[in-house]
């Protein structure tokens, strides 16, 4: 029980790393791919959309290799910090944020390409500066797209299984997600406490994504 | 600011070559006139920074540069009022947070206060309304009070009247007549509308295909053949006239034109001693003697200047100089031929109807 609890608050904190990661990095990605006539963004868009399609262990096995001390991206790791990047709660926050992408860009970027360029003159010509721009005008018309995008790639992180057991283990305070939790109990028979877990999960992706709907269903109302 | 400079000359990948010197100064109102697909448009975008191009465009203020190939100063540093046509007001806002948006981003400090705006465009109403609930003219006025609020230092309007009816078009035209007296700033209208043009601009530049195909007064401009030939029974020519006086008994206001009367309805006096009129031309007829016994009010002698008719036409444009202004006169290739009228002719004009700026629309 003890250990759920705190596998509980792994995930909570991964998931909300990781989205605020998203909502870093992924907003301007999304605004470029709304926006750019670059042809740059025929590779970018299916590169972002693949781990739709893979499996989460193909993408744990490359990106473990990745990891790994004699490659650049591991070795600046230890540079930085001074020990591996693989099997740590870090390298979770790597994963999660490559695994998530795509839930969400792809609904900001839909809501992105249907801001009207003009309004965006309009703005410009009373004096907005392209980040006021963005807050004043791109933020609030595009309100509903941020909402189920933060909703997505959140319960995304949750539920995310395959990727953990390559890159982050079964290491408890640390890598040990719900989800794997999950797995253990059912692996030992523990029934019971897989129960609670199961549905404590689907409760939680049930009402989130209820919200999601009735906020959607409020805005367009408007 | 004092004037605004552009140059442009560059080459589309569609083929569209756009050649223009444009210069806008404060103080009168410069319109760019011409056909759709004749670069009205991509001249505004480029003078705004809209468009950013850097080789064949110079756009210069009278004190710093907007635009050459070294330079490029964004939309939201250049300090413009962009009026567009389809108002473009943020549908997150209410009308009154649309005025507030532009409030809080002003150009520079202005005396033009919300209270003033609201009273004057008549949109008091309006402020607590969500935009979607306004109509085309209503929005309009909105975006134009936003303008106004902005602190703009020069105002660029993209056919401000062009998504609007004839009724919202009427309400509206006065008012920005108006802004030409109140605000002392480089303003450019871009219209397709010739009467819209006539009636409120100083100076027009006249473009077709991507180059200016003649500039200058208004009253050069507007009764030039090259103008009017294509516009059919729009061509009209615009005179400026003197007040004279006001008839009470027939309601009638009198004006000098080059040293001749005419007479045009309702009690025209104001705060100006000129008016600007306009005189269409399928309402001018020709007559040879001066006939005391007509019914129409207003006879103007002048001398033939220009006869333009082709043969698949029914009727000819007729040029006629009235001391140091000229009128137009559109009538058959019939009657031109039986009254043998020739270039250097004394006429009469007879004038049926006179257009003045309050009654555009009707």
């Amino acid at each position: 029980m003890e250990g759920d609890l705190s596998a509980l608050f792994v995930t909570a904190k991964l998931a909300t790393l990781t989205t605020l990661i998203l909502m870093l990095l992924g907003t301007p990605l999304a605004w470029w791919l709304a926006r750019t006539s670059q042809p740059w963004r025929m590779v970018i868009e299916p590169i972002v959309a693949l781990p739709i399609v893979l499996p989460p262990t193909v993408l744990g096995f490359y990106l473990l290799i990745a990891f790994s001390p004699d490659t650049l991206v591991g070795s600046f790791w230890i540079s930085l910090t001074g020990s591996p990047l693989a099997f740590t709660f870090s390298a979770l926050v790597v994963g999660s944020v490559i695994y998530s992408l795509p839930f969400y860009v792809q609904p900001l970027q839909v809501v992105f390409e249907n801001v009207e360029q003009s309004l965006l003159d309009a703005a410009a010509t009373l004096g907005a500066s392209p980040v006021d721009r963005f807050f004043s005008v791109i933020v609030p018309l595009s309100r509903r797209g941020f909402v189920v995008a933060i909703c997505l790639a959140f319960a995304h992180t949750v539920g995310e299984f395959g990727i953990v057991l390559m890159i982050g283990g079964n290491i408890p305070d640390e890598t040990r997600v719900l989800s794997i939790a999950l797995f253990d109990h059912v692996e030992s028979g523990q029934y019971e406490n897989a129960h609670l877990l199961a549905g404590g999960l689907l409760l939680f992706s049930f009402l989130l994504l209820l919200l999601v709907y009735s906020l959607n269903r409020q805005w367009q109302r408007r | 600011m004092k004037s605004i400079h552009a140059q442009i000359d560059i080459h589309r990948s569609s083929g569209f070559h756009l050649e223009t010197d444009i210069e806008i100064k404060h103080g009168e109102i410069t319109a760019l006139y011409g056909p759709s697909g004749s670069g009205k448009s991509s001249v505004l975008r480029i003078i705004a920074g809209l468009d950013h191009l850097s080789n064949g465009v110079t756009v210069k203020t009278d004190t710093e540069t907007w635009n050459d190939s070294n330079v490029f100063v964004p939309t939201h540093l250049r300090g413009i009022g962009y009026v567009f046509q389809h108002a473009q007001l943020f549908p997150h806002l209410s009308v009154e947070g649309n005025l507030q948006y532009a409030i809080a981003r002003r150009h520079q400090q202005t005396d033009i206060e919300l209270e003033q705006v609201k009273q004057w465009l008549g949109i008091d109403s309006l402020l607590k309304k969500p935009i979607s609930q306004l109509s085309g003219g209503e929005l309009q006025r909105v975006s134009i009070a936003r303008v106004l609020l902005n602190g703009a230092k020069a105002l660029l309007m993209d056919e401000p009247l062009g998504a609007l009816d004839q009724q919202a078009r009427r309400r509206i035209l006065p008012y920005i007549d108006e802004l030409h007296d109140r605000l002392d700033f480089p303003f450019l209208y871009v219209s397709h509308a010739i009467e819209e043009v006539t009636y409120l601009a100083d100076k027009i530049y006249l473009l077709e295909e991507g180059s200016v195909r003649n500039f200058g007064s208004t009253f050069e401009i507007s009764s030039s053949i090259e103008l009017n030939a294509r516009e059919g029974d729009a061509a009209a020519a615009m005179v400026q006239c003197e007040i004279v006086s006001f008839d009470y008994s027939y309601n009638l206001t009198q004006l000098d034109f080059e040293g001749q009367r005419i007479l045009v309805s309702g009690n025209r006096r104001g705060h100006n001693r000129t008016l600007k009129v306009r005189i269409p031309a399928r309402d001018v007829s020709l007559t040879l003697g001066k006939s005391e016994d007509s019914s129409i009010l207003n006879i103007l002698s002048g001398q033939v200047e220009q006869i333009v008719q082709s043969p698949e036409d029914t009727s000819a444009l007729v040029r006629i100089k009235v001391g140091q202004q000229v009128i137009l006169s559109r009538i058959t290739r019939r009657s031109l031929d039986k009254l043998q009228i020739k270039e250097g002719q004394q006429v009469f004009a007879q004038i049926k109807s006179v257009g003045l700026l309050s009654d555009y629309g009707s």
